[in-house]
């Protein structure tokens, strides 16, 4: 059967070859005519600068430096080796519209430890870049690939084997956005448009606990593999968080926003459900798998994304004050950390809702 | 009380030893045979991309004298000599059916690299993985090796695709006319040489020197059936489809014996 299998890899090999290089015959557009610009790639929750609506096709060149590093992850201390694409978890928001080449130059820190790569699910082909992206610690690599399809799409790294899930639970994935040429619109002819975008990467860790129930440290990522593998087995997260920690969105880091305002809510999980409701307001408009050749969903009051998707939600905030965002299981938001708030400024409107009597004891 | 616990510990660990090595009576006798592959050269064509197997760089090889080179992979017996003379800190770990005649497998490379250095001091000869130059030209003698997972004829394997992933006694799969044996069985093994996406770098000649070492790199070639790079510190692989190509069966390795 393995055997079996492995034949069918190399079949199916041969003829993505024979395709691609068809394809290649084909191709039209030349490339090196296309303007090009060199997007400054943000810390999430931040997008980078864009436009909404494409100003004509475009090479996009991102520039990636792959980092391990150590990360608190809660209030305990906990730590984590992050594989952390551009030193963030998650890796950072790629904007682009569709027809685009993103044109990335992937770098592998000299003072890591691994193998990495990175597998874009907006892409085609070659395990999406995975295959042509494998590189050691001091190497580098350029990867081109068209955005034939408008979406919000995961990235993750994909190095084979049992380092897939292990590098995505470390931290390793984030997020593009291929916006259609034209912006995005409510599938009924009607444009819509955001005064601001966030990305959240909703991001599940697997710590292993010691004797006396306090997380392990590890010298060296490699170190803590094995035990790290048991508690991955069990499926059961020992944190779920937003922007890699327990509270990298709440309180003072909270997302801002006016009563007003347009808000684009882009939400990437590549390894897990997740399900995301704003405690508070709705989903005007969603995109829940992700993709904007879909119309949109309407008022939703919670939204799915499935593990190893991102998704988009548009929404114009009535009414000011603390609204969370969560993953709506309400444990996983609560006991494990994926909390967001978003921090709305304005004036409050009593025909949307009001305390019509203060609490009081009960009347007879 | 602490002396008792000390006690009961190492009683614990005597009879673990005890089960481990079972059937060792013979755990003095082993000895580690090594072919001897002549000097020359020859082309090793090292892929390009291992996913789309587009092409092969090609590296000139040549050796100057000749290659010692163990017959075998090392044995479950051999690395159990190891364990109980303190050089390894573990007995081996086998599955129902696997002998002590089976090649040890689920080791990681420093498990190797390290094996290989106890064997060093316990012959009082120097011991190391070979690079993957050496392996490729025991295994094949300077041909041609480029497609041989792919031209590779399946119907003779029927005992690799009945027994799956446990372990067969040395000697049970294909040897060379020079008697290196197990080349394409259900073992792949450890070599000294870094991977590196770089042509720059795979081309680059390396001394066994310098890769001799844990801090030459962090991911290594290994040969068998297959080629395939792997983080030195992975100890098993897992089945992953379409996803990996084929993962390795099993993890073990083999010696070279230098000439001082």
């Amino acid at each position: 059967m393995k055997r079996n299998l492995h034949k069918i890899c190399q079949y199916l090999t041969a003829m993505i070859l024979l395709v691609g290089f068809s394809l290649t015959v084909q191709a039209q557009t030349d490339i090196s005519k296309l303007p090009r610009i060199t997007q400054e790639l943000v810390n999430p929750p931040m997008l980078p600068k864009h436009d909404q609506v494409s100003t004509g096709q475009k090479v996009v060149q991102v520039r990636m430096v792959i980092e391990e590093k150590k990360m608190i992850i809660d209030d305990l201390g906990t730590e984590v080796w992050a594989f952390a694409y551009n030193g963030s978890v998650p890796g950072p928001m790629i904007v682009a519209h569709q027809g685009d080449y993103i044109e990335l130059t992937l770098v592998n820190k000299s003072k890591n430890s691994m193998v990495h790569n990175i597998d874009f699910h907006a892409s085609t082909g070659a395990l999406g870049g995975g295959a042509l992206t494998d590189i050691a610690p001091g190497e580098e690599v350029v990867l081109r690939f068209k955005a034939t399809k408008s979406g919000v799409f995961v990235y993750h790294c994909a190095p084979g084997g049992i380092m897939i899930p292990w590098h995505v639970i470390h931290g390793m994935s984030g997020a593009i956005t291929v916006l259609p040429k034209e912006g995005l619109s409510d599938g009924k002819g009607n444009k819509l448009t955001y005064d601001r975008a966030y990305y959240i990467g909703e991001q599940d860790y697997y710590i292993p606990k010691d004797e006396n129930g306090n997380y392990k440290k590890y010298a060296t990522p490699a170190a803590g593999m094995a035990d790290e593998l048991e508690v991955m087995k069990t499926l059961t997260p020992t944190h779920i968080v937003f922007n890699g920690k327990v509270g990298a969105l709440t309180d003072k880091n909270a997302l801002k926003a006016k009563v007003g305002e347009t808000v684009l809510i882009l939400h990437a999980q590549a390894n897990r459900d997740t399900r995301p409701h704003l405690i508070g307001g709705h989903g005007d408009y969603v995109w829940e798998r992700g993709s904007f050749a879909n119309a949109p969903k309407v008022d939703l009051e919670t939204w799915f994304i499935a593990g190893g998707s991102a998704g988009a939600a548009l929404y114009t905030f009535k009414q000011p004050g603390i609204y969370a965002y969560v993953n709506h299981n309400l444990i996983e938001a609560v006991l494990k950390g994926a909390t967001a708030h978003f921090d709305v400024e304005g004036k409050w409107n009593d025909d949307l809702m009001t305390q019509v009597v203060k609490p009081r004891p009960i009347q007879q | 009380m602490i002396t008792h616990n000390v006690i009961t510990v190492l009683i614990a660990l005597l009879i673990s030893i005890s089960s481990a090595a079972q059937a060792d009576d013979q755990l003095n006798q082993v000895d580690y045979p090594l072919i001897s592959v002549p000097k020359g050269h020859y082309t090793l064509y090292i892929p390009d991309n291992n996913f789309f197997k587009l092409g092969y760089l090609e590296k000139k090889v040549s050796f100057d004298s000749i290659i010692h080179i163990g017959k075998f992979e090392v044995s479950n017996r051999l690395w159990n000599l190891c364990f109980k003379l303190n050089g390894c800190n573990r007995p081996v770990m086998m599955r129902e059916g696997e002998t002590l005649d089976s090649p040890v497998v689920r080791v990681n490379w420093h498990d190797a690299y390290g094996f290989s250095k106890w064997y060093s001091s316990y012959t009082n000869k120097s011991y190391r993985l070979p690079t993957e130059e050496e392996w490729v030209y025991a295994a094949y003698l300077g041909k041609d090796h480029r497609n041989i997972e792919i031209q590779y004829d399946y119907s003779d394997l029927n005992k690799i695709r009945e027994i799956s992933k446990k372990t067969m006694p040395l000697g049970s799969f294909k040897e060379n006319a020079l008697g290196f044996s197990d080349y394409q069985g259900n073992v792949w093994e450890w070599t000294l040489t870094c991977w590196y996406a770089s042509e720059e770098k795979k081309l680059k000649e390396y001394s066994s020197a310098e890769l001799n070492t844990p801090q030459a790199c962090t991911t290594r070639i290994v040969q068998g059936e297959n080629r395939s790079h792997i983080p030195d510190f992975i100890m098993d692989t897992y089945s992953g489809g379409c996803a990996t190509l084929e993962p390795a069966a099993n993890l073990g390795f083999r010696l070279v014996l230098e000439e001082n």
